[in-house]
């Protein structure tokens, strides 16, 4: 007779090897999107193990500076620039008994005190104190055996972003970045400050996480449809987006130069921030300046779930970053950044802030539509017809082969294209398969 | 005078200032009254009339934070909402549009408003007014409906004659918002 588990075990068997199959064929099964089993199994697979964006150093400038926030579905985590400057992250599990230590978001402290028992950990999650100890615990030395603490969270940055890793094993985060530091580089290094990232805005919406990683890392196709009113209302011109795809282990981004025979498109810098062109000239590589100078749009997604924005559309320039922690299959908390170089002068940096957020966010005039969508695409993929449907990816099929002359990493392929989106869900099956 | 745009005081500290006479009163309450009939009717270009043209009209962000309750941050450090009258005229003409998907169809919209407090102050001819407000939220053949409550302090300033917001502060009662959308105006 076969237990319950190897029953189930047999069920994502088959779910895996006929998303794996369809992929490989440029398909994918829709009930990936959410599938309680697929999620489960990415819990299991992918978020006990992946590195995610957890913040931005600008967020905890101070020491003592806090915020908390989530990996995965299930994980509250502290993240906490310590006395020493050092950034540390832990899970926010009392040791003791479970209890969430901490229950802000975000604020200033020399430690976190458990409202259970009153057990104290300092900065560096390091127990240092019990309440009634001579009572409750007489000569038994409670604090050495404890001195470990809270539970740590691998935690690394790269220019100036924290990631967080539940798997103390986790290989070095740059390993996992690999290639596509290059992309990353450019929006985060042009010039000598960096960015700074301002409080995110955090919303709970009834779609599935993978389908804003994909939107964001490989579809200007949807653009001049789910967002036409932009150009019936005469703020952004009717045409063709061409350009450039890559795609590094799972990471991908898309390009944006606009057809040079067509109207041309509105320049990501020169008419709001002109002064950002020398200095990212000066900081950036040559073919980093090159892609950054002539384009239009970056948009992409960091496998897993971190994708970013610089445009110009609208009616003036902004760099955001946003992360898709799932919640529930069919349920996400959508976290938005908006991100801004430090030297950029004030009124810049109020414009271009203000422009994002009209169109971004969850009453941004540009988000809202996506959102109406990437809900009924979650609702759909709950139907007994998804399990037969395999969604098309076919968008740039003719036009796979290596970009010419392409100055930087990666699978390369032209834009429109879909390409990026099933790099993206090879990558998830990967791990949801090891 | 308070900034249009920015959190006002009064919104976090509680502060009672003074009270306008009865007759403004019961001016500001029907125009209230009234406003919310055309935002769930949808007539947005009879609501955009009723804005002034250095019209304000944010949202800001709200964090939880140990012992303290407002947890609302500063103009620049952001917001759900920062339109101002270019954007809010957008905003109608969008709808306008065929391709306005996120309320089309519409959500069938009940605003409600009640705790209505009308201060003097503000700029010249204007007047301060707090409120309290619940959204009741309905679309399609979705199998729930979205509620969100949130307070309100809005400037009105008489102009020609007629009341019109001048600058509105939505104060949101969630950190993290778990409306699916603001696809409607608040």
């Amino acid at each position: 007779m076969t237990s319950v588990v190897s029953q189930k075990r047999e069920k994502l068997d088959a779910l895996l090897d006929d998303a794996e199959k369809s992929i490989s064929e440029g398909r994918v099964p829709l009930q990936m999107f959410s599938n309680p089993d697929v999620f489960e199994l990415e819990t299991e697979k992918l978020w006990s193990r992946v590195w995610t964006f957890i913040g931005h150093e600008s967020e905890i400038p101070k020491p003592g500076d806090y915020i908390v926030r989530n990996i995965g579905p299930y994980d509250s985590i502290i993240l906490i620039r310590d006395s020493d400057g050092v950034i540390r992250a832990f899970s926010n599990i009392c040791a003791h008994r479970g209890m969430r230590l901490c229950r802000a978001d975000v604020g200033n402290t020399s430690h976190f005190r458990c409202p259970y028992h009153g057990w104290t950990y300092n900065d560096k999650g390091r127990l240092i104190g019990v309440s009634y100890r001579d009572s409750s615990y007489g000569d038994y030395p409670v604090l050495e055996k404890y001195e470990e603490g809270l539970s740590k969270v691998k935690v690394e940055t790269y220019s100036g972003m924290i990631f967080g890793n539940l798997n103390p094993k986790a290989e070095p985060l740059k390993e996992f970045l690999g290639d596509f530091t290059w992309y990353l580089d450019m929006m985060t290094k042009r010039t000598d400050g960096g960015l700074e990232f301002y409080p995110p805005l955090r919303h709970i919406s009834n779609f599935n996480w993978k389908i804003g990683a994909e939107n964001f890392g490989t579809d200007s196709y949807h653009f001049r449809t789910t967002h036409r009113w932009l150009i019936v209302v005469g703020i952004f011109p009717d045409i063709d987006f061409v350009g450039t795809q890559a795609s590094t282990n799972g990471h991908g981004i898309s390009v944006i130069t606009g057809d040079p025979t067509k109207a041309p498109l509105p320049m990501m810098y020169p008419i709001h921030w002109p002064g950002l062109l020398p200095l990212a000239q000066q900081h950036l590589k040559p073919g980093q300046w090159d892609v950054f100078s002539k384009a239009f749009t970056f948009h992409g997604n960091l496998f897993p779930h971190l994708s970013f924005l610089n445009t110009s559309q609208g009616r003036g320039s902004f760099l955001t970053f946003r992360t898709w922690t799932p919640i529930a299959p069919d349920k996400t908390e959508f976290m938005a950044w908006f991100a801004v170089e430090k030297d950029a002068p004030e009124k810049f940096k109020q414009k271009s802030y203000d422009d994002y957020t009209q169109q971004h966010s969850l009453a941004g005039a540009v988000e809202q539509d996506d959102i109406e969508i990437w809900k009924y695409i979650t609702k759909n993929s709950k139907s007994i017809a998804a399990r037969k449907i395999k969604l098309n990816y076919d968008v740039g099929i003719n036009n796979r082969n290596p970009v010419k002359d392409w100055p930087g990493p990666g699978l390369t392929a032209g834009i429109p294209n879909e390409m990026v989106a099933i790099e993206f869900w090879k990558k998830l099956v990967k791990y949801l398969r090891q | 005078m308070e900034e249009a745009g920015q959190v006002p005081k009064a919104v976090t500290d509680g502060r009672a200032g003074t009270p306008v006479d009865e007759k403004t009163y019961r001016e500001v309450v029907q125009f209230l009254y009234r406003e919310a009939e055309l935002q769930d009717l949808k007539k947005n270009r009879e609501w955009l009339a009723l804005w002034t043209q250095d019209a304000s009209y944010f949202m800001p962000l709200r964090v939880t934070k140990e012992r303290e309750v407002s947890g609302l941050l500063e103009r620049k450090q952001g917001g759900f909402i920062v339109d101002n009258r270019e954007f809010l005229e957008d905003r109608v003409r969008r709808e306008e549009t065929d391709f306005a998907w996120a309320e089309n169809p519409p959500s069938r919209t009940r605003h409600f408003i009640s705790n209505i407090q009308v201060e003097e102050g503000g700029g010249k001819n204007e007047v301060k007014v707090k409120s309290n407000n619940l959204v009741y939220v309905h679309r399609g053949d979705d199998t729930s409906y979205d509620t969100f409550s949130y307070g309100r302090q809005d400037i009105l300033r008489k102009v020609d004659g007629s009341w019109k917001i001048a600058s509105r502060v939505i104060i949101t009662d969630q950190s993290r918002l778990t409306i699916d959308r603001i696809s409607f105006f608040l």
